[in-house]
């Protein structure tokens, strides 16, 4: 008996986005294409929810935006509803289909965690829809659950952990089962509607009861399934990411449930998010959806309106023999498709499957009665595994992740999965096939994660792979390029233990305010010949070039400094930074003659000192429109007992700071 | 064996330079930054905030160290360890040159993971130079650093704090540095000689260094342990002295004994104590004999320093410590 599991990820241009940068969730987000006619127009979009909107509303997310509109329309819109603030602090980011349709399939290889067959929707004769120009964009994923449900513990258990598990990822998405993908489509992008229509009669209750949301009525039969009792009772499972779900539309981007991460505490739109059409019952349940559910030409939908047909029912009543006389062939081969006449094949993505291997013992196992070495082995193995096909091919792992799974609480309700893997993330600088080098970084992490108390099996999965370079090994080896590989593995090792941020290689970046004037890049180790560094843009300059206040010498030995043409390539002097910089400058009691002049005593710990030398001013301005200005004169004094201190003169109100000490 | 490119410096140590695949220890005179600096804030509260803060002149010797036997290692990797977190790096990337991704930071959070890094970047084999600021470390982990050195050729500048100037070392060398400030200009008025603090280009700075013993060595130190050495900011490098820095500024008659006694360089409560010092300037200022340099000789030093030669050989118009 074919079923199909359709995962509907709306708008996900922009969820890919969120997921990337989820600081975009904050600010309305346009997604844009330019048109050959040079206009942008709006192909997705999302505003962040209202602050003050009541939790139990239904958010109305389109504000008056449609998907086609120009950019400037849609702006205008939004200045209209939300004010000129909102415009300003909106994000635009260029549409990019294919990085989209490939995140797509990605999820796609990942949902064959469900069935062995998950693949992405294509559009009808292969291409073109009207509705967006240029092609068709996916959003949803087909997955093929005939005989694989019974895994989970039936079909509606399965939506639901379809749901949970993307929402833990941070995807919003609707699932529907039913006979056909056709059919299955049509429920999911109006899980709302079905279960409206479900629930009529039925109070919706706050707390979340069988299925989620249907209370004491009557199972439905949109909602089959067992209905579970205390089914809130059961500590609902943490969320291992941190968020809940938190995609376009949804109620888990605030909320208390959703700080700590868990399933979100509104009722009502968990019930809409998932449906399972009986077997056999697709056409009487899905009658009173809109006719665009069937996936037709906008043409064909314009005609079936004049006619005065709205609903799938009534398409589904219309004569077979004339449709395809009036209609052309889009809408006969959808009927067709709807009843499971005909076949919708699915093209799973191609196999780009990056290896992975997992071991799992008969009963959980006690961490705490396992030797780490053990487990260390257990992890070795099943790299090497992975590394195999990997290394036979000229790859190399670049990110790694181990998960320590936990066992499945069967006597719980509810409890698909009681709580979810420790998920170790090992990330690499270069691609690397050496298993003992991968081990050592995990084992690294593994030392320093919080272990579950007891596991049920160890799963390695490459994450992402790239290309080593092939090295033949001298009989007299130079050890040059070798030294560079364990330079990289050292950098590997050090961001393992310390952290990714705590590793890196200073870059100076053309900035004239000092704390900006470097900047932290990550440890690349570069191939022999020497690396790039870095051209920054022009920046402003600073006063070393001006002659105010600087002696003959250094006048000199500026302008030897800046033989290169004048501001393309901004570098401060060497001797003109400090070894060590004070994280916030240090207010400091100075004595100068003039106002704008040099100091000439100094008042550290309540003792006065003298200057004996001062080498400066070097006056540093950032640009004003880049906002607080930083206005500064620059010193560099030795004091009688020899040490160098880096002070400078606010210069809007004369106070003096030290920021620096040549050490 | 790595010469260090300060000749001075050279001289002290035992092995006549920078051994590869040991460490060297230095201890910086001026510490909490002069006190002008307190304790950080964020950290001063945990076991493991770093109290001392060496703003004498030792760091940037040991940086420019660093990027002579990098150069000289064709390649190696520079590794900085840097638990406080106040390392600039735009100080020292200059001076590297076209080697500047040869620089690398880890900044770890507490002791431990202190002790580790340098453990870890010790023994990599590409890896010429690690740079860092241990406070207390035990024995055995300085016993374990020295041996991954030796197997990789690495070598450790590791600038400590002066409280364990007295305790047994596996490292090759133990060097106290202590900045001087230049010298003042003086200037010739109705009342006499005055001293004129005036802005000059600080790009040299002098640096005094000793060499400092173990338990065994009483507080004396003794003259031919000491050296001056002129660091040039701007590379990194050796520097020499420019106009005004002539011969009679730091002649024999401002060095002679009476300077260098006991006196200026105990190590009392209050470190190196600068009367001595102060004395020999009063000494060189008052000195009715001492001369200007005349106008040719201004003229020549300034040409040479303006050509951007190399110094000229030892002992002409440096200082030299060597009571000969």
């Amino acid at each position: 008996m074919p079923r199909f599991m359709t995962i509907w990820l709306p708008r996900w241009p922009v969820q890919r986005r969120f997921v990337e940068q989820p600081q975009w969730r904050a600010a309305p987000l346009f997604v844009c294409r330019q048109r050959h006619t040079g206009v942008m127009t709006v192909v997705s979009w999302w505003l962040p929810p209202l602050p003050d909107a009541p939790r139990g509303a239904a958010r109305d997310q389109s504000g008056g935006i449609v998907a086609g509109m120009a950019l400037a329309e849609a702006m205008e819109v939004l200045a209209r509803s939300r004010g000129v603030q909102a415009c300003r602090s909106a994000v635009i980011d260029p549409d990019d289909p294919v990085a989209d349709r490939e995140a797509l399939a990605g999820l796609a290889r990942w949902c064959r965690r469900f069935a062995p067959v998950a693949a992405v929707e294509y559009g009808a004769d292969g291409g073109r829809e009207p509705a967006r120009s240029q092609g068709f964009q996916p959003e949803c994923i087909h997955v093929d659950v005939g005989g694989t449900a019974g895994f989970f513990g039936g079909e509606e258990r399965l939506a639901r952990l379809a749901v949970w598990t993307l929402s833990g990822r941070g995807f919003h998405a609707r699932t529907a089962i039913a006979d056909t993908p056709a059919a299955a489509w049509a429920a999911a992008h109006h899980t709302n509607r079905l279960a409206e229509i479900g629930c009529r009669g039925a109070a919706v209750s706050g707390s979340r009861r069988g299925g989620g949301g249907t209370a004491e009525g009557t199972p439905t039969a949109a909602h089959h399934g067992d209905r579970r009792p205390a089914d809130s009772a059961v500590a609902r499972p943490v969320d291992q990411e941190g968020n809940g779900d938190g995609g376009p539309g949804s109620p888990g981007a605030r909320g208390v449930s959703s700080s700590r991460g868990s399933w979100p505490a509104r009722p009502d739109s968990s019930s809409r998010r998932f449906a399972v059409v009986p077997a056999g019952e697709a056409a009487a349940l899905l009658a009173p959806l809109p006719a665009s559910a069937l996936r037709l030409d906008e043409s064909d939908l314009e005609r079936l309106a004049e006619l005065g047909i709205d609903t799938l029912g009534g398409v589904l009543r219309l004569p077979r023999k004339e449709l395809a006389a009036r209609f052309g062939t889009t809408l006969p081969r959808r009927l067709a498709e709807f009843s499971g006449a005909r076949a919708e094949p699915l093209a799973p993505p191609e196999a780009d499957a990056l290896p992975q291997a997992r071991h799992a013992w008969e009963a959980p196992v006690l961490l705490r009665d396992m030797p780490r070495d053990i487990l260390e082995r257990i992890v070795e193995r099943l790299v090497a595994d992975c590394v195999a096909p990997l290394a036979a091919a000229g790859h190399g792992i670049t990110a790694l992740q181990v998960r320590l799974e936990r066992p499945r609480w069967n006597g719980g309700a509810d409890a698909a999965m009681a709580e979810g893997p420790t998920v170790i993330d090992v990330g690499l600088y270069r691609p690397s096939a050496a298993v003992a080098h991968l081990t050592d970084l995990v084992s690294l992490r593994m030392a320093r994660a919080p272990l579950p108390r007891e596991i049920d099996a160890v799963a390695v999965e490459v994450l992402a792979a790239g290309r080593t370079t092939a090295r033949q090994r001298l009989l007299f080896d130079g050890a040059a390029e070798a030294s560079q590989a364990q330079v990289g593995m050292l950098l590997d090792r050090l961001s393992g233990r310390l952290g990714r941020r705590a590793v890196f290689a200073p870059r100076i970046v053309a900035d004239a305010q000092p704390e900006h004037g470097w900047m932290a890049a990550p440890p690349l180790v570069p191939a022999r010949g020497g690396g790039a560094s870095d051209r920054g843009p022009r920046a402003a300059r600073t006063a070393g070039e001006r002659p105010h206040g600087m002696a003959t010498g250094s006048r000199r030995a500026a302008r030897r400094e800046h033989r290169s043409a004048p501001g393309v390539d901004w570098k401060p002097a060497a001797q003109r930074r400090p070894t060590w910089l004070v994280p916030r400058p240090r207010r400091l009691e100075v004595v100068s003659v003039v106002p704008d002049g040099p100091p000439v005593r100094l008042r550290r710990q309540g003792r006065w000192e003298r200057v004996l030398h001062a080498q400066g001013a070097e006056r540093i301005e950032t640009a004003w429109w880049r906002g607080a200005c930083v206005r500064r004169d620059y010193w560099i004094v030795e004091v009688e007992s020899g040490e160098r201190l880096w002070i400078f003169r606010r210069l809007p109100d004369g106070a003096w700071f030290l920021h620096g000490l040549f050490a | 064996m790595v010469p260090t490119g300060f000749a001075a410096l050279d001289r002290l140590l035992p092995a006549g330079g920078v051994r590869r695949g040991g460490l060297i220890e230095w201890i910086d005179l001026i510490e909490r930054g002069g006190e002008a600096v307190a304790p950080p804030a964020g950290r001063s509260g945990s076991a493991d905030g770093s109290r001392c803060l060496p703003a004498g002149g030792a760091t940037a010797l040991a940086c420019a160290i660093a990027c002579r036997i990098a150069e000289r290692s064709d390649g190696g990797a520079i590794i900085v360890v840097d638990r406080r977190g106040w390392f600039h790096p735009p100080a020292v990337l200059p001076w590297l040159g076209d080697r500047e991704s040869s620089l690398y930071v880890a900044r770890p959070a507490r002791e431990a993971d202190e002790v580790w890094a340098i453990d870890q970047a010790l023994r990599c084999p590409g890896v010429a130079a690690v740079i860092g600021w241990p406070e207390r470390v035990h024995s055995t982990a300085l016993r374990r650093w020295q041996l991954a050195a030796r197997t990789t050729g690495a070598v450790g500048l590791l600038v400590r704090p002066s409280y364990t100037r007295r305790d047994p070392t596996w490292a090759e060398a133990r060097v106290a540095v202590k900045p001087v400030a230049l010298p003042l200009p003086v200037a010739e008025s109705a009342t006499g000689r005055v001293a004129v603090a005036r802005q000059t280009d600080l790009a040299i700075r002098r640096l005094r260094l000793a060499l400092v013993g173990g338990p065994w060595c009483g507080d004396e130190t003794v003259a031919e342990q000491q050296a001056d050495l002129l660091l040039d900011m701007r590379w990194g490098k050796e520097g020499w002295g420019k106009e005004g820095w002539g011969k009679e500024g730091w002649g024999k008659e401002g060095w002679g004994k009476e300077g260098w006694g006991k006196e200026g360089w105990s190590w009392g409560r209050e470190g190196w104590s600068q009367d001595a010092g102060r004395q020999a300037w009063r000494m060189v200022g008052a000195a009715p004999e001492s001369r200007q340099p005349d106008a040719a000789e201004r003229q020549r030093a300034h040409e040479r320093s303006r050509a951007g030669e190399d110094p000229p050989e030892h002992g002409k118009e440096r200082v030299s410590c060597r009571a000969s």
